[in-house]
């Protein structure tokens, strides 16, 4: 747990307030608001952390719990854990959240994504979910086809 | 109760739908608007009449401005609000909610022709999903009426809400979360093994088959459908059956006034004893030679040692001469008749006449006199009227509701289901009986009180009322008699007084009495808990009284209502089926009324009330009743002291029963005539909240049976009797209108509108008239438009426990089945979840005996004795058993005691002393019942 200040970029967090990179491993990519806030690339690692700075790129601060990947790490893999994770809190109450998460995190395992199908389920989910759950579940799916499509 | 209904049709919200400017009425959703609109929004979980969840977001609409969909179902359009059903981004997360469930969807659609999930998927254009199914979970088929078969669940939650909202029986919860969230029967176990009561409600709602009737029933497809009313209780449901060659598949409820859709285990799935084996197909004649004893053992599979076979010619001379002869030997007296509640009124009114006219008496009676007589009688004697004053469901209206002597949860499940919506909603319920019944759990207070100790515990309620001066003087003044008696009388009845008479503490009674005398409108409901006394017209006297008093009576959700028994005792008891009165309670020996219907019927009337139940029966064991027509009934069960019933009708030198079945009674015949079951006839029956209904055949006859009207008319003409009823089915329409002629209060209930409308609440006068489902608003029919209050007594019960007899036999009905269980043990599921005969009784005096729950118990009375297994049940009071009536093996009517109420000459079949000792050889099985005809598949 680190106090900074908002506004700060995750580059000048990593440097200032968490040593820097270990060794052996380079900037790849971050989660700015912990499971549902997004994934965004290095390339993207100046931009102010705050309220409505990441909005634009499809990101949101949220619990402001940063995430950072080195480039031994996938965003994908981040993502199907996170499409895990939702799966898993899914209350189950309503069907775009129960079953999308679900279906979302087995169309996630395939080696090569089935991209358009994964962005209609995600239009749908954060579009039709109930609660902000299901409708931020999504998020990682598509930052990942936006910013990793290279990955998958 | 249609929750969502628009409350008010006042306010009108203007919006737009789809570009189109509509308007919504007060309280109505997107998705109700639409339809009224003619717009089908897609909708999977909404279904109309529940409450609304929202869950499986498949109406989802655009509205413009706000950043998510949202569900047309449980949002309200607000002025002017701009909202899309149609737009591409509203219909791709419609047709994506549907794709994903469709993907976990089973192969083979489990309800063919009602899948709502294929219904939307077509109509949507929905084509195959492109998503991996699910992990599916195994088919549940532990319940013999309904299997679960989760892999077609679509977690719309339908049947929780059917179980808990609707029905409120609890059983259905919906468990874990994400992708494993399931519902589940009580702690997860199989159905069959769950506190289910098998309303089907659940079953009913479910969209796409994850719940359906058993054995794959919704696979077949039926030929037609006929709207019709449920055969067995007063409650008056109305249902559909489903007939494929000339076998009922499955029934559905409709929505009647009485039910709006929903059934019980018996109307839904007890349908089945039509198509029994044991159905009689050919009228049969008692050998010569047979005797007739009072002790015997009935096996209908084994008629040919009593009887054989006949042809319709014969059955009727035999049937009709014998009576004649007597009539002409003996004179009218020495015959009767008892008809039954179970038939139509046309039936029953057919059925009077021809006791009437053509045997020449007034001995006609039925088990009314066994259930209401005494409710009956007083209020007869207080108000004049001896119909309920308000249905069931206007307990929705009521703030408090006063249920006494009545276990609705098993014999009215679906008033029960109102009763207890009602307490939902917020109304009191409090419930007094010496047994702790299931509706029990729903009371605001539980008063068990001491059996037999009714009057004390209701003249405790009169005594609060007055001494703390909550009654309704202007309403005493203006519209009702004899207050100063009552007050006078109530003098030695204060609560303290009573507290340890009937084991209530004073506080509770003066509680409950503040809460019935002050809230703005109370129900009084009672059942046979209160009638069947030696004292059952006091206990009603003493309910009657507390309306008047305190002005509850006359308004909406104010009122009392006995709840009625048979499906059609309203009916009969209405259409003359009864010693002391014509149609329409007009008395036999009115001068006015007997000139009437000499002139309407062409015949000479006997002036004299005829004899009771009871009484026809001492009068044939003591050879004064020498010849009996018993159509429909069962004496030999249903009466009290049944050895010595069956003694009374084993003297008979002429019995005709008229019957689907061999029953206890049809063994003492001697001539048997094979009669028509529910499904199988068209007729009229009136319900509990005075209810005319509409019946409708859905099914021939096996065999040669034939319908009881026609019957009746060819019994008729062989007593001299020139009738002659032309149309379908029996000319059950032109004897409908007959009787209209004979009874001003359906008067306006034309056997045409009966058609169009199926149901019609009398008093009805004309054909414009709606009907009043309320009445006493302004007067009561008396005289002079008043009604009396009638002060009542402690009377003892006829038999009290002593050292002999220690404990106390409360008998009655159980869920599962009807009566006598003639057609209920002979129901394949009925009988499969309740095959044999109980005991219940208190576990701690079992322990006291040294006996276990299943344990044999013999239960001896000084009538006669019956062995039967125990059922541990702490809501039966310590020093008492009950037990059900319908076992032929262990008849409860062998120990009950006859003795009558004064008035009602209803006999006590709630209270008699007993002797229950552990050990006992039970009877051996009737050839039906038991399970037997259940088939697993
Ligand atoms: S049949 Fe009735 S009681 Fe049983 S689970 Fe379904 S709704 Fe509940
Ligand atoms: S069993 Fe039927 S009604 Fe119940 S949640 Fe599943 S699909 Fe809905
Ligand atoms: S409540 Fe009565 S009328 Fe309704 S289904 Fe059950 S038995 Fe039939
Ligand atoms: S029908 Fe509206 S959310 Fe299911």
């Amino acid at each position: 747990m680190h106090l900074a200040p908002a506004g700060i970029t995750v580059k000048e967090l990593i440097a200032e307030y968490a040593g820097g990179m270990l060794e052996g491993h380079e900037f790849y990519a971050y989660l700015p608001g912990g499971a549902s806030g997004g994934i965004l690339p290095a390339s993207m690692g100046d931009i102010p952390l705050d309220f409505d700075t990441l909005q634009p790129h499809g990101c949101f601060i949220g619990s402001a719990a940063v995430i950072v990947l080195s480039k031994h790490d996938k965003a994908r893999d981040a993502a199907l854990n996170m499409m895990r994770f939702f799966e898993d809190e899914s209350c189950g109450q309503c069907t775009p959240c129960r079953v999308g998460t679900a279906k979302a995190a087995r169309l996630m395992e395939a080696p090569k994504w089935d991209a358009a199908l994964l962005e209609e389920l995600s239009q749908a989910m954060a579009d039709a979910s109930i609660c902000g759950l299901g409708q931020a579940a999504p998020n990682p799916i598509r930052c990942v086809i936006k910013h990793f499509p290279h990955e998958v | 109760m249609k929750m969502n209904e628009p409350i008010g049709q006042a306010e009108v919200i203007d919006f737009k739908l789809n570009g189109e400017k509509v308007s919504a009425l007060s309280g109505e959703t997107i998705i109700q608007a639409a339809k009224r609109h003619g717009v089908d929004i897609p909708h999977l979980c909404y279904k109309e009449g529940y409450r609304p969840d929202g869950n499986c977001r498949a109406c989802v609409v655009e509205i413009k401005g706000e950043r998510v969909l949202a569900p047309s179902c449980c949002r309200a359009p607000s002025k002017d609000m701009e909202v899309s059903s149609v737009s591409p981004r509203a219909v791709h997360s419609q047709k994506l909610v549907l794709e994903l469930l469709k993907s976990d969807a089973p192969e083979a659609d489990l309800k063919p022709g009602g899948n709502e999930l294929r219904f939307w998927s077509d109509r949507l254009g929905v084509g195959v999903p492109r998503f991996e199914a699910r992990h599916q979970p195994k088919q549940d088929a532990s319940h013999p009426a309904m299997w679960v078969n989760l892999d077609a669940c679509i977690q719309c939650t339908r049947c929780v809400r059917a179980c808990r909202e609707e029905q409120v029986n609890d059983v259905i919860g919906y468990a874990w979360r994400g992708s494993e969230a399931k519902i589940t029967f009580d702690f997860d176990d199989p159905m069959g093994e769950s506190t289910c009561v098998a309303c089907g409600e659940c079953v009913q709602a479910c969209p796409t088959g994850a719940l359906a009737p058993a054995k794959m029933a919704y696979q077949v497809k039926a030929d037609k459908t006929v709207d019709s009313v449920c055969p067995f209780c007063g409650v008056g449901c109305q249902l559909t059956y489903h007939v494929k060659d000339n076998t009922i598949l499955r029934v559905e409820g409709r929505d009647g006034p009485a039910n709006h859709d929903r059934l019980c285990v018996k109307g839904r799935y007890g349908f089945d004893y039509a198509h029994h084996p044991q159905r009689l197909t050919k009228p049969l004649i008692r050998k010569a030679g047979v005797a007739k004893t009072g002790d015997f053992t009935v096996d209908p599979t084994r008629w040919q040692d009593v009887f054989r076979e006949a042809t319709w010619e014969e059955a009727l001379d035999l049937a009709g001469g014998g009576l004649k002869a007597i009539r002409d030997r003996d004179g009218p007296n020495a015959l009767a008749g008892f008809g039954s509640a179970k038939g139509s009124n046309e039936e029953a009114y057919l059925f009077q006449k021809l006791v009437r006219t053509g045997f020449g008496t007034n001995n006609v009676d039925h088990c009314t006199r066994l259930c209401h007589a005494s409710s009956v009688a007083a209020l007869m004697e207080g108000i004049s009227s001896g119909a309920v004053s308000n249905p069931v469901s206007d307990v929705a209206k009521a703030e408090f509701l006063f249920l006494i002597g009545s276990n609705p949860t098993s014999n009215h499940p679906v008033a029960a289901t109102w009763i207890k919506n009602a307490v939902k909603r917020g109304a009191k319920l409090v419930v007094a009986d010496p047994r702790r019944t299931d509706i029990a759990r729903h009371a605001w207070r539980v008063l068990q009180f001491k059996p037999d100790m009714d009057v004390a515990l209701l003249n405790a309620l009169i005594y609060t009322i007055l001494e703390e001066n909550l009654v309704d003087p202007e309403f005493i003044r203006q519209r009702t008699t004899g207050f100063e008696a009552l007050k006078e009388n109530a003098k030695g009845f204060s609560p303290e007084a009573m507290a340890p008479l009937c084991g209530i503490p004073a506080e509770t009674i003066r509680e409950v009495a503040r809460a019935y005398a002050t809230s703005k409108a109370s129900m009084i409901l009672w059942g046979m808990g209160i009638s069947q006394h030696v004292h059952g017209t006091d206990n009603a006297r003493c309910l009657i009284a507390l309306t008047l008093m305190t002005g509850q009576i006359g308004k909406p959700g104010s009122g009392l209502h006995p709840l009625r028994g048979q499906n059609n005792v309203q009916g009969a008891s209405d259409a003359g089926l009864i010693p002391m009165m014509y149609p329409d309670y007009q008395r036999v020996d009115n001068p006015e009324a007997i000139s009437r219907f000499e002139k309407y019927w062409g015949k000479p009337l006997d002036p004299k009330p005829g004899l009771t139940v009871v009484e026809i029966i001492d009068a044939a064991c003591e050879g004064r009743v020498k010849g009996m027509y018993v159509m429909g009934e069962n004496p030999a069960m249903s009466d009290p002291d049944s050895n010595h019933a069956r003694e009374g009708l084993a003297r008979l030198e002429h019995l005709v029963v008229q019957d689907i079945f061999l029953t206890e009674t049809a063994y003492l015949a001697d001539v048997v005539l094979p009669a028509s079951a529910w499904p199988e006839k068209t007729g009229t029956v009136t319900n509990t909240d005075r209810i005319v209904q509409m019946g409708r055949r859905a099914l021939d006859l096996p065999g040669e049976a034939r319908q009881d009207l026609w019957i009746t008319q060819q019994l008729g003409q062989r007593l001299g009797l020139d009738w002659n009823y032309e149309g379908p089915d029996s000319g059950v329409a032109r004897v409908y209108e007959e009787m209209r002629g004979a009874m001003n209060s359906i008067g306006g209930i034309s056997w045409d509108r009966l058609e169009s409308n199926s149901a019609v609440t009398y008093p009805c006068r004309t054909e414009d008239d709606p009907g009043q489902p309320v009445v006493f608003t302004e007067n009561f029919p008396t005289k002079d438009g008043k009604a009396k209050f009638v002060p009542a007594d402690i009377i003892p019960a006829n038999e009290r426990p002593d050292a002999e007899y220690p404990f106390v036999l409360i008998t009655g009905r159980q869920l599962e089945h009807w009566h006598t269980g003639s057609m209920t043990r002979r129901a394949s599921v009925l009988d499969a979840l309740e095959p044999r005969a109980v005991v219940s009784i208190h576990p701690l005096d079992l322990d006291a005996m040294g006996a276990a729950p299943g344990d044999i118990i013999t239960v001896a009375s000084r009538r006669g004795e019956v062995a039967l297994n125990a059922r541990a049940d702490e809501g039966t009071p310590r020093g008492s058993v009950f037990i059900p009536f319908a076992f032929y093996e262990a008849a409860a009517n062998r120990l009950t005691n006859p003795a009558l109420d004064p008035f009602g000459k209803i006999a006590e079949l709630k209270y008699c002393a007993v002797r229950v000792t552990k050990g006992g050889t039970l009877t051996d099985l009737a050839s039906y019942g038991g399970g037997q005809s259940f088939q697993p598949a």
